[in-house]
């Protein structure tokens, strides 16, 4: 019989993570060890608090987690965090983004000051008028697309993202918005736990790097779509343990 | 000293939950109701539930306007994914642990600051603040307004 531990206290994770990164991971792939993941992701950033090079190194094993993925022939997905469980975002990419956070915090705020007082109604309106199609598709009804074509509001339940982040080279360009569900998808590509958010964070203003983040589909206007696949699937968290180290 | 208009926050929480289609309205929220929700949240987060959060349940327990999301604090149905506390839990685990989320309009975040104890507009990304309010009161009635798209007088 062999003996399987629960670790739950910071002090049992952080004695746990002294072992070695990967023979620790076989243990939990073994399942002689079991762990909550929003404890572990917590203890295993705790303890590489000091490490400079994490951030980094999680960055460049999220690209080449994703290049893998297309080498294999599989379809576009991210890998994400939540503390529900770890998701795959089907038809995303992951894409290594030369990130400049800008420098100018007065530009930052008028755009984001002006991104709800005229771009977001301009771009719901447009887009109720021209992707009519795609967004019944993805679970929209006539009256919510009707709606959002005359008021320029988004539909209950959405959000508008933005592609690449206002705070970097982003802008309120139409071809950097999308709606997404104001669920697990828009709260899992955001967040602590995403090397190339968290590589964000550690930037000064003016500052620049290169990071990979989660992008949604091109050509997609709304996520998630089942009628395109493109919907959040639940994964082992093991999957996104082995991105970190 | 607070320069919002009196009952300007009950007015947009009432604009916004009238369009909502019938089935997914939400209820006002009685006393008890109210009382019991600061109860639950100075508990699971150990600080008060600001005056201006209850002055919108009164109207609805919940808002969901054009990417606005003001978080129930009974059951969570649609087009809410999420309860207050539950909302706080999350966001306090994979965003800050140091901030009380009071409400999120698109990829901004409404928050109580509790190292700071200020209310602050910030956005997800690198977290920069790009507003600060000098109240509870004045930060509901800013995102309120800026949800809805139109100042009311
Ligand atoms: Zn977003």
């Amino acid at each position: 019989m062999s003996l399987i531990s629960y670790p739950r206290t910071a002090a049992a994770l952080a004695a746990l993570l002294k072992i070695p990164y990967r023979a620790l991971l076989d243990l939990i792939r073994k399942q002689k060890v079991r762990v909550n993941i929003a404890e572990f992701m917590r203890a295993l950033f705790k303890d590489q608090q000091n490490n400079d090079r994490f951030v980094a190194e999680a960055n460049d094993r999220l690209m080449k987690w994703f290049e893998a993925r297309r080498a294999a022939g599989d379809s576009d997905a991210a890998i994400v965090y939540h503390r529900s469980g770890v998701r795959l975002l089907h038809g995303f990419t992951i894409e290594k983004v030369s990130y400049t956070r800008k420098r100018d915090r007065n530009l930052y705020r008028k755009e984001r000051s002006e991104f709800d007082s005229t771009v977001k109604g301009a771009w719901l309106r447009e887009v109720a008028r021209t992707h009519r199609a795609e967004l019944l598709s993805a679970g929209l009804g006539d009256a919510q697309v009707d709606a959002m074509a005359r008021d320029g509001k988004a539909p209950e339940g959405y959000q508008v993202h933005h592609r690449i982040p206002l705070d970097d080279g982003g802008t309120n360009a139409p071809d950097n918005l999308i709606l997404m569900r104001n669920d697990v998808e828009h709260r899992a590509i955001h967040g602590y736990y995403n090397p190339g958010e968290k590589c964000i964070q550690q930037m000064a203003y003016g500052a620049c790097g290169e990071v990979a983040l989660p992008l949604p589909p091109r050509d997609a206007v709304i996520y998630p779509n089942p009628s395109r696949q493109w919907v959040a699937e639940r994964r082992p968290s093991l999957d996104l343990y082995e991105i970190y180290k | 000293m607070t320069t919002t208009t009196p009952g300007i926050i009950e007015r947009y929480v009432r604009l916004m939950t009238d369009r909502l289609p019938a089935d997914l309205r939400p209820k006002p929220c009685d006393t008890a109701t109210i009382e019991r929700a600061r109860r639950e949240f100075r508990r699971a987060l150990g600080i008060e539930l600001p005056d201006a959060y209850c002055r919108v349940l009164v109207v609805a327990d919940g808002v969901d306007h054009n990417g606005l999301t003001i978080w129930p604090v009974q059951q969570c149905n649609p087009p809410f994914r999420q309860t207050l506390v539950e909302a706080n839990i999350d966001l306090r685990d994979s965003f800050d642990e140091n901030y009380l989320y009071l409400a999120q309009l698109d990829e901004e975040l409404y928050v109580y600051d509790t190292r700071t104890h200020e209310y602050l507009a910030i956005e997800f990304v690198g977290k920069p603040v790009w507003a600060k309010f000098a109240s509870d009161e004045e930060m509901f009635a800013f995102l309120l307004e800026r949800a809805w798209g139109e100042h009311l007088a």
